[in-house]
């Protein structure tokens, strides 16, 4: 696979994870608040 | 008209031209969809938008075709922006109004501004049963919107770069991804077309799993990834997200408009291997710490008050909305008159302060922007450390937001000047809405979803409010999604050249 392509799927994947990572934030807030 | 008025008028006349033939072309998009599900009379209607306008803009563009060499200053650069979304917008609800789908011709230009600033208010009529031609555009001009319609007419109409940057500015993008700002242009279409195929994918899934047919889930999954990715906040149903009833359709949207609200330096520079800059990135870590700090006010409040049973309907619907708002995408897990009868003042505040924040600069959001924020909050920062250090000592702060540099004194005026700016819109939109006769906090709410191009709505946006506070809501999302300068610079052009007269 080309270098460029890697990157940007490998960067497409991190933003995924960061993205999830602030839904995840998200979710364990409601869950503190729901106790 | 002097010679100098009419050069300058000419000159500008012949890229707005250009763009509005473009966006004519772009008709074409609807009508094949329209053709291909056998609606016949839509198809017939975005012929007559697309013939329209292709051959207004066209004429124009030929008319004044000579003057495309000359060199456009700031003002007539920025002139170029505000007056191709605005003729943009007259032509582009051609085939809205034609469809039968709105009681005026306001009411398309509403819906015309609201999806090209990727606000996603809308006055539309019986959405739910509206063609698949007409909720094609709709989508679509919220997606083309997102990315800018200058950007794409720098990207793939005009030749040359003369005056290129400075319609670029005047969109409300101010940063380059290469030094050459057609390829940046071109870039950012990359990048969006990487997401397209990518998130209309997983929407796909998402929406089968939620239980729709394939072809529909197909077509609901496009449409509702240009809205993500554009923070745009249009749905094809009425109900919006809430239709779907599906965890998973919400958490998989809820990804795509946090990744659509980031920079798109951010996205070349994670996209070209720099995975780091994600967490480095001083943009990032403050849209994070404001998501976090607002979440908890918005669910304290929520869960004071009672609202919601348990932590996924917390989740679903509180933490939802939440960033729905700061990302100003606009989607919406609950009806709009929930709000205002169930969340309490609290959840409402951190709210209306999530969409004034907004999301990342040169994106497709709206609002103040995190990195502006981060600036103003490192300067202060910097500020109240001088006062408890000696006299002589040099103070440097350093940012970093693609590469690291020295925080300097334009930054933080530019950054408070828009920040001013917006709050002064704000305010304004708010004012007019109590003159209206609404009442402070509806008035303060939906002032702040078109001021931030966010789409939430409280309620009082429908096709039956005055005339006189659509067009307010016009031109404060109008405002606000080209950081009000390229407006700013239109006006002081017109008032100068009617002066001159």
């Amino acid at each position: 696979m080309k270098t460029r392509t890697k990157n940007a799927l490998l960067g497409v994947a991190a933003e995924i994870g960061f993205a999830g990572l602030l839904v995840l934030a998200g979710l364990l807030i409601s869950l503190f608040f729901a106790r | 008209m002097t010679d100098r008025t009419g050069g300058r008028f000419a000159a500008v006349a012949y890229p707005v031209g250009l763009v509005v033939a473009g966006l004519g072309a772009l008709q074409w998009i609807p009508l094949v969809t329209a053709l291909v599900r056998g609606e016949w009379t839509i198809a017939l209607v975005f012929l007559t938008g697309s013939s329209t306008t292709i051959l207004c803009g066209g004429a124009v563009a030929l008319a004044f075709a000579r003057h495309r060499g000359r060199k456009l200053g700031w003002s007539e650069g920025m002139a170029v922006t505000a007056l191709s979304w605005f003729f943009g917008m007259l032509f582009c609800a051609l085939p809205y109004y034609l469809s039968g789908g709105y009681l005026s011709y306001l009411d398309a230009c509403f819906d015309v501004m609201s999806g090209l600033t990727t606000t996603g208010l809308t006055l539309i009529q019986d959405l739910d049963h509206v063609s698949d031609g007409v909720n094609m555009w709709r989508h679509l001009l919220t997606w083309l919107g997102g990315q800018g319609i200058v950007v794409l007419a720098l990207a793939f109409l005009f030749k040359g770069t003369n005056g290129a940057y400075k319609m670029y500015v005047g969109e409300g993008k101010d940063e380059r991804l290469t030094p050459n700002v057609v390829n940046t242009a071109r870039s950012i279409w990359i990048i969006s077309l990487v997401y397209l195929g990518v998130g209309t994918a997983a929407l796909w899934g998402a929406g089968i799993v939620a239980g729709l047919p394939p072809g529909r889930a197909f077509l609901h999954g496009l449409w509702i990834f240009m809205a993500a990715w554009s923070t745009g906040g249009f749905a094809p149903m009425s109900q919006n997200i809430l239709y779907y009833h599906s965890l998973v359709f919400e958490v998989t949207t809820a990804v795509f408009f946090l990744i659509g609200s980031f920079n798109f330096a951010l996205h070349y520079a994670v996209l070209s291997g720099q995975r780091s800059e994600i967490r480095k990135n001083l943009e990032t870590v403050t849209f994070s710490i404001t998501v976090v700090v607002l979440t908890l006010v918005a669910s304290a409040g929520l869960m004071r008050d009672g609202v919601y049973p348990d932590a996924i309907a917390l989740f679903r619907k509180g933490f939802y909305q939440l960033i729905s708002g700061h990302t100003t995408t606009g989607f919406m897990t609950v009806y709009a008159r929930q709000f205002y009868h169930e969340w309490g003042d609290l959840a409402l505040f951190a709210l209306i302060v999530a969409m004034l924040l907004g999301g990342s600069a040169c994106s497709t959001a709206g609002g103040f922007k995190a990195l502006r924020v981060g600036i103003i909050v490192k300067s202060f920062a910097r500020d109240v450390r001088k006062l408890g250090a000696p006299e002589s000592m040099v103070t440097v702060v350093r940012i970093h937001h693609v590469r690291d540099t020295q925080l300097d004194d334009a930054s933080i005026r530019g950054a408070m000047l828009i920040v001013f700016a917006y709050i002064a819109t704000f305010s304004a939109a708010t004012l007019a809405g109590m003159l209206y006769g609404i009442p402070f906090a509806q008035s303060a709410f939906e002032s702040a979803s078109v001021t931030g191009n966010v789409g939430l709505s409280i309620g009082v946006t429908a096709a039956s409010m005055p005339d006189g506070l659509k067009i307010v809501y016009l031109v404060t999302m109008w405002l606000a999604r080209l950081e009000f300068l390229s407006i700013l610079a239109l006006g002081a052009t017109l008032l100068r050249n009617g002066r001159r007269r």
